[in-house]
């Protein structure tokens, strides 16, 4: 754990630094801030939108609020996880109005086979597995799915999924491993 | 033989997760139980074709996009460039600083006076205060670090949350409750002026309450 601190340490500094000089008025810290992070928010709300536009409609959204909250930003966990937490919580919410207007409960949230430029990653996925794994992954419940994709997409630590999505260690564990069973459920033809 | 890993297990023990006082237990299971052995790669098989979806790369238009989209947001503004902009409006000279620190002394003494006079007062029933910014409007609206909050029957809304459904209510006093309050100190202040509250942290909409809470009283009082 403490092995684990001393190599974030650097990191931890940049991103101080980062968000003292936007706090200072410095118009490029933020610009440093999108760079480092508008990848990995993009790949995150990926699995989400409905498609590549929706994706960067989102990716926007975050970075505004990301840019308005910042200066209270007070590090009690480390940037990128804060960035994350910002960027789950707007999908959250993006999926509830989503299925409020649009989709009942009990059905998955399927793309257009007919629009080449729908479904979460028709357009950019070099290999017919990978689609089709996405598009499985696209038909996970929510909650489960954010679980999967925050561990097994993104590399996070249960321990930071745990600050992100705002729930406990337990949770993130029987979460991560229901989706893991769902998207396997769907990939090996039953759906789940 | 001890009994089967839960799913959770399994996939936690997959990802070197698992808590040391069970690693032994499962391990000891997997080696003589094939089922589980074969749920394991199952999960293993999961994992691993999670890892053939490619990232991609955000549109490049976005960060073009974006930077317009905040050249219309209040940039913090440092206090170089205040002092830059102020001194290229007008030159100071000595009798322009005396001016500024009479109207300064001025201000300082103002601000004794009422904030005296709002202790004597404090018997009223309710105190809407701001921070910073002062009081606008007692009854339906308020300035709070930044944020504007109207009352929108029978809640006070920071007003970027207008029109839209609270994701969580978080009731003063409960697990929820100071949890929010480890990031969020300043929440505290604010129920105390003002709840039920609904406003947006980090891009969640919560309502904030206290137990048994009594909106219109509050706002009867206000008025």
């Amino acid at each position: 754990m403490e092995a684990a601190l001393l190599e974030e340490a650097p990191e931890r500094d940049a991103e101080r630094w980062l968000v003292e000089r936007h706090r200072h008025g410095d118009p490029k810290a933020f610009d440093e801030i999108y760079e480092r992070y508008s990848e990995m928010v993009f790949n995150l709300v990926l699995r989400f939108a409905s498609d590549r536009e929706d994706a960067a409609d989102w990716t926007q959204e975050i970075f505004v609020r990301v840019f308005r909250h910042l200066p209270k930003f007070r590090f009690r966990s480390r940037l990128k996880t804060w960035v994350y937490r910002v960027a789950v919580n707007h999908c959250r919410s993006q999926v509830s109005r989503r299925r409020l207007k649009t989709v009942t409960l009990d059905e998955p949230h399927m793309p257009d086979p007919r629009d080449p430029g729908r479904g979460p990653e028709s357009t950019t996925l070099a290999t017919e597995t990978g689609r089709r794994v996405a598009d499985a992954l696209s038909q996970v419940p929510p909650l489960f799915r954010e679980a999967v994709v925050l561990r097994d997409i993104e590399g996070l630590s249960y321990d930071e999924i745990a600050q992100v999505s705002g729930i406990r260690l337990g949770t993130v564990r029987s979460r991560i491993a229901r989706g893991r069973q769902h998207l396997r459920e769907i990939l090996e033809g039953g759906g789940p | 033989m001890t009994s089967h890993p839960s799913l959770a297990e399994l996939s936690a023990y997959l990802d070197e997760e698992l808590a040391a006082s069970r690693l032994k237990d499962v391990e000891r299971h997997l080696a003589h139980c094939q089922a589980c052995r074969g749920e394991l790669a199952g999960l293993r098989k999961v994992v691993s074709q999670l890892g053939r979806i490619e990232r991609s790369a955000p549109p490049p238009a976005l960060g073009l996009r974006l930077r317009r989209r905040l050249a219309t947001e209040d940039r913090p503004v440092s206090l170089a460039e205040r002092l830059d902009a102020s001194f290229s409006r007008a030159p100071l000279d000595s009798s322009l600083l005396f001016t500024f620190a009479l109207v300064l002394a001025l201000a300082v003494m103002v601000y004794m006076f009422a904030h005296m006079f709002a202790r004597e007062s404090s018997l009223t029933p309710v105190q809407l205060e701001s921070q910073g910014e002062g009081p606008v409007d007692q009854t339906h609206s308020f300035i709070w670090e930044g944020r504007s909050f109207v009352f929108v029957d029978p809640e006070w809304r920071d007003q970027e949350c207008l029109g839209l459904e609270p994701q969580q209510v978080i009731v003063h006093g409960t697990a929820e409750w100071s949890n929010l309050i480890q990031d969020h100190p300043e929440m505290e202040r604010l129920i105390e002026m003002a709840e039920p509250v609904v406003i947006d942290i980090n891009g969640r909409i919560l309502r904030l309450e206290r137990q048994n809470t009594n909106s219109e009283f509050r706002v009867q009082n206000s008025e």
